[in-house]
């Protein structure tokens, strides 16, 4: 109570002074409001009548005694200007108060009342009117008494309500009040205040020292227990002084020891015994070990306790000698360490690159197979930037197409190019999702061999539709032309007889040459027919090209309308080609027909040329020497990024030179489907009755079937240029027969040769027969059957065709073998008897391919005729 | 008489009603209104110079009139920037030497006018004439101060502008 009387004396001094301050300000504002008040609005407006008026007598005395203009206008104004103060006096807010006085406002009115009469004594006025201006001034002066008076009252009457002097005295007394009151308060406050400072600051000192030391306290142990971590404390005897309660969480088995007070190896030995711990064989050892741990610590150590949780456990030594030990819960970290761990295995095993890429697009780690996918160490790689993976055409494509998927919100998946540090590409698929911290995931395969497994496979089964088309048809076409062939000569032998029995000059000898013409053109349709599906009855010999397109061009010029240019460049080196020289002229006129019908009637030109001889162009594959089938599909490529469309036929090469025959028109060309189909049988593009479809087919057919290859090029509107090339006949190839035949092995055995089409028979027959062997000749597997059954071992060999009506090579060789086991025979086949080939092959006979090579035949004989000696010799 | 006689004739003549008239005034018509600003000679102004500025209406009692009145004349700051005067204080002199200092800011910041006419009469000197500096305190809650009414001066015949 003492120590606050010091503070209520202030307070009592302080109010006692505001009250006293309060009053007094109150109370001189009430009085000067009330002076100003009633001084302002009254007694001004007396005062300047006075004034105006008393400035009217001095004019009126001025003028007196100097009668000027001026003085008399001045005169008449301070008239006027006195007439102005008048009426303030009834009027307005300002005279309210004058006009409250008794009287005051009828003596100003009858002032009023009089001045008019005034003024006409004043305007009267004339300088030497002594009397006049006497009654003027007489006049002016009885206006002075109730001016006088008025102002008077006005001043009494502000006497009554309010004395100056009064206001004056309250003012110093409130002074001296306010002094005293003051002074007092202020001595009394620094009194008490000085008496009781000093002992209040001792007695705060410590109080605050003490509670200071409870909140530190306070706020250490609130520290210690809302960490995570368990933690607890030992003195430098090795008793507990605080544990938290996560550390009492961590070991439930001594729960109950932990407490201040309790000895640490008491608590080691407890815990042990009462199996706290994973893994300990003699707790007596482990206390042991641990105490040392704990006495000489050295940073930290993981224990796993049985629950299964993972602690590490840092012991420190403080510098009053005591142990702290913090345990920290480590078993999500350690799970979580080993999940990535297994994880990042995963990725290093996965066949496909991985990598991350870090927010500024940068490498950031790279997987073993995408390193060696790039052919470089993962090390190397980390830094790069991503896009850096892709080849330099999809370096900017690619982010800015992954940025808008992620922006979208979904991963980008496509296949792109790849790029090495050599500068090799390669196509990959590759996926990319956002990571989370604004960074990428990259996951990228390669799928070379996948798509060159695929292109194959493509390829191969279009090649097979292709041949069993061309087989299907080919062997409708052949059978049919070649009985057609025969009806045409019989047309065309009776059609002769007509010609010639009837009169030259009548409608029957007409109809008879129309019957011949007819005739004509339906036999080179069955040439087309025949030469598409690629009969093996032709005929062949050295040919000059040279001649061959100058005879075609002779012929073709004159068919051709006269706005048709025919251009011929020729600038082959003297060469010959292996041809059947008819075929040669089939292939030069179909292509020309082909041209002028691009034409369409408007003008252009037909280029025809030749040259050479060349080596094949790279795009027919590689050059191979050897039996292999000719390629009969159409590869079709857009040329560059031209409107262009490229196609090729045959192939891959076989021969080292070409002569390289060309035919090109400037018309309309052709679109990329039409290229697609244009060797087609029956395919055509012209109107009904105009084209039979065979033209381009006979080409491809006698073109290959030559060993040759095809290109084309056409684009709509651009013409269409054909390149033929023909292999250059080599004059010790083997397929130089007549002259080679020499050279040929050999033979005196006997062979039974089987064709049903008798000329190819013949052939065979005479081929042999030149090389010396005994040969017999048969029509028909039916007889060739019969023969063999009646005498088994007439025959040293068996050469047969495949293809035959009725029993087929295949057959009659199963038979034979019946007969004569080890009956060595030979079969020849057609290009598309792929089926029949590997029956064949089955059964140990040896395959020559058709058209039978001569040399290729002599070979094949002597070889299946010395396999059977090895067999006998070896029996 | 025989300046304004000629000025008739030649108005006449020359049918410049608008010109004579003017002359006429400026001939005959005593200046009411002197404003100068100090050390520059005065600008004066007859009654017709000063109607002749646009005129402005203030609608207002005071505390010296019943009523409210209409006082109408140019306003305070077209006539200073008539005379060309820019300053901070306005000195206003009544015919009787009685002086008041005058913000020069009012003159911008309120439509205060040097009123002619008192309820569409002119004003005789002694009924406050011939001009009264008009504050518009009816309409200006801010004006209706003792301080404003001591400005308001009446019988106004000069003004010096510092």
């Amino acid at each position: 109570m003492r120590r606050y009387l010091g503070h209520i004396a202030a307070a009592v001094v302080l109010v006692a002074f505001l009250a006293a301050g309060a009053y007094s300000f109150v109370r001189m504002t009430a009085q000067f409001g009330l002076f100003m008040d009633h001084f302002r609005t009254g007694n001004w407006i007396a005062t300047q009548a006075n004034v105006e008026y008393l400035r009217l007598t001095e004019t009126i005395s001025s003028y007196q005694a100097d009668p000027s203009a001026e003085a008399r206008s001045d005169m008449l104004t301070r008239l006027d200007l006195f007439w102005s103060r008048l009426p303030l006096v009834l009027e307005g807010e300002e005279g309210k108060k004058i006009r409250s006085l008794p009287g005051a406002a009828a003596s100003i009115q009858a002032i009023i009342a009089d001045l008019p009469q005034l003024e006409r004594r004043l305007q009267a006025l004339s300088g030497r009117d002594l009397a006049a201006y006497r009654d003027a001034m007489a006049h002016a002066d009885s206006y002075r008494a109730p001016l006088r008076d008025l102002l008077q009252a006005l001043l009494a009457h502000d006497g009554e309500t309010i004395s100056s002097t009064a206001i004056d005295r309250q003012r110093g007394e409130l002074f001296v009040a306010f002094g005293f009151v003051g002074l007092a308060g202020a001595a009394l406050f620094i009194l008490l205040s000085r008496s009781l400072r000093s002992a209040q600051q001792a007695y705060d000192k410590a109080r605050s020292a003490e509670a200071n030391a409870l909140l530190a306290r306070e706020q250490l142990e609130d520290a210690i227990e809302s960490i995570g971590e368990g933690f607890v404390l030992y003195d430098k005897d090795e008793r507990l002084i605080i544990a938290n309660s996560p550390y009492k969480s961590f070991y439930p088995t001594i729960a109950d020891m932990v407490q201040p007070g309790a000895r640490l190896e008491d608590i080691l030995r407890t815990s042990a015994t009462r199996c706290q711990y994973q893994g300990v064989a003699d707790p007596q050892a482990w206390t042991r070990e641990r105490l040392e741990q704990h006495r000489n610590p050295k940073g930290s150590l993981i224990q796993h306790l049985v629950d299964g949780r993972i602690l590490r456990v840092s012991d420190r030594r403080t510098r009053s000698g005591g142990i702290v030990s913090v345990r920290a819960d480590i078993t999500d970290l350690v799970r979580a360490e080993e999940l990535l761990t297994k994880r990042l295995a995963a990725i290093e095993a996965a066949p496909d690159g991985i990598a991350i890429v870090d927010p500024s697009g940068a490498l950031q780690y790279v997987n073993r197979s995408l390193a060696t996918l790039y052919g470089e160490k993962p090390e190397a790689m980390v830094g790069r930037a991503w896009p850096r993976l892709f080849a330099l055409a999809d370096q900017t494509l690619v982010p800015r197409k992954v940025a808008e998927a992620i922006a979208a919100n979904r991963p980008w998946r496509s296949g792109a190019l790849g790029r090495r540090a050599d500068g090799t590409t390669f196509p990959m698929e590759v996926g990319l999702s956002a990571a989370g911290d604004g960074g990428l995931v990259l996951a990228l395969r390669n799928v070379e061999h996948e798509m060159a497994l695929k292109q194959q496979h493509a390829r191969l089964e279009h090649q097979f539709h292709q041949a069993q088309k061309m087989e299907a048809i080919g062997r409708l076409a052949g059978g049919i032309a070649h009985d057609f062939n025969n009806i045409l000569a019989a047309i065309c032998g009776y059609a002769s007889f007509l010609a010639e029995d009837l009169a030259p000059g009548t409608p029957q000898a007409g109809f008879a040459a129309n019957i011949s013409t007819a005739a004509g053109h339906a036999k080179k349709l069955v040439q087309q027919i025949l030469a598409f599906s690629r009969s093996q009855d032709i005929e062949r010999l050295p040919v000059d090209p040279k001649l061959a397109l100058k005879e075609t061009a002779e012929i073709l010029r004159p068919t051709l309308p006269p706005t048709t240019r025919v251009v011929v460049r020729d600038s082959l080196h003297p060469c010959m080609v292996w041809a059947n020289p008819t075929q040669i002229s089939q292939v030069l006129m179909n292509l020309c027909v082909n041209a002028n019908d691009a034409l369409d009637g408007r003008a252009g030109q037909i280029v025809l040329a030749l040259e050479g001889p060349i080596a094949p162009p790279d795009r027919f594959g590689a050059s191979t020497r050897g039996t292999q089938e000719a390629f009969t599909e159409v590869a079709v490529e857009r040329v560059g990024g031209g409107s262009k469309t490229h196609a090729t036929a045959g192939g891959p090469p076989r021969h080292s030179r070409y002569v390289l025959l060309t035919v090109a028109d400037d018309g309309s060309g052709m679109p990329p489907g039409v290229m697609e189909r244009m060797f087609d049988p029956f395919f055509t593009t012209k109107k009904v009755g105009k084209g039979t479809g065979l033209g381009l087919a006979a080409v491809h057919g006698i073109v290959l079937s030559h060993g040759g290859l095809i290109e084309a090029e056409s684009g709509q509107g651009e013409g269409t240029t054909f390149h033929i090339y023909l292999p250059v006949y080599e004059a010790d190839s083997a397929e130089a027969p007549l002259e080679a035949l020499h050279g040929q092995p050999r033979g005196k055995e006997r062979v039974l040769v089987v064709d049903d089409q008798e000329m190819v028979g013949t052939m065979l027959a005479t081929n042999l027969e030149r090389l010396g062997y005994d040969v017999t000749l048969c029509a028909s597997s039916e007889d060739a059957l019969e023969a063999i059954n009646e005498a088994p071992f007439a025959w040293d060999l068996l050469l047969s065709d495949i293809r035959m009506p009725g029993v087929g090579g295949i057959e009659l060789a199963r038979s034979a073998r019946a007969v004569h086991p080890n009956m060595p025979i030979v079969l020849c086949s057609g290009y598309s008897d792929m089926e029949a080939e590997s029956k064949a092959r089955d059964l140990d006979v040896t395959i020559v391919p058709k058209p039978v090579d001569r040399a290729l035949l002599a070979r094949a004989l002597r070889e299946a005729l010395g396999a059977r000696e090895a067999a006998s010799k070896a029996a | 008489m025989l300046r304004s006689a000629l000025a008739v004739i030649l108005a006449l003549f020359l049918a410049a009603p608008d010109l004579a008239v003017h002359a006429q005034q400026t001939a005959s018509a005593p200046a009411i209104l002197s404003v100068r600003r100090h050390g520059e000679p005065s600008v004066e102004f007859d009654r017709a110079a000063l109607a002749r500025l646009p005129q402005r209406a203030i609608l207002t009692s005071t505390p010296w009139t019943e009523g409210t009145i209409s006082f109408e004349g140019p306003l305070l700051r077209d006539v200073l920037r008539q005379a060309g005067s820019r300053g901070t204080t306005i000195t206003a002199i009544a015919i009787n030497e009685y002086k008041v200092s005058l913000p020069f800011s009012d003159a911008e910041s309120f439509d205060v006018i040097v009123a002619l006419k008192r309820d569409g009469q002119y004003m005789p000197v002694r009924d406050k004439g011939p001009l009264w500096i008009v504050y518009p305190l009816d309409q200006v809650a801010e004006l209706r101060t003792p301080g404003t009414h001591a400005k308001m001066i009446w019988q106004l015949k000069a003004m010096l502008v510092e």
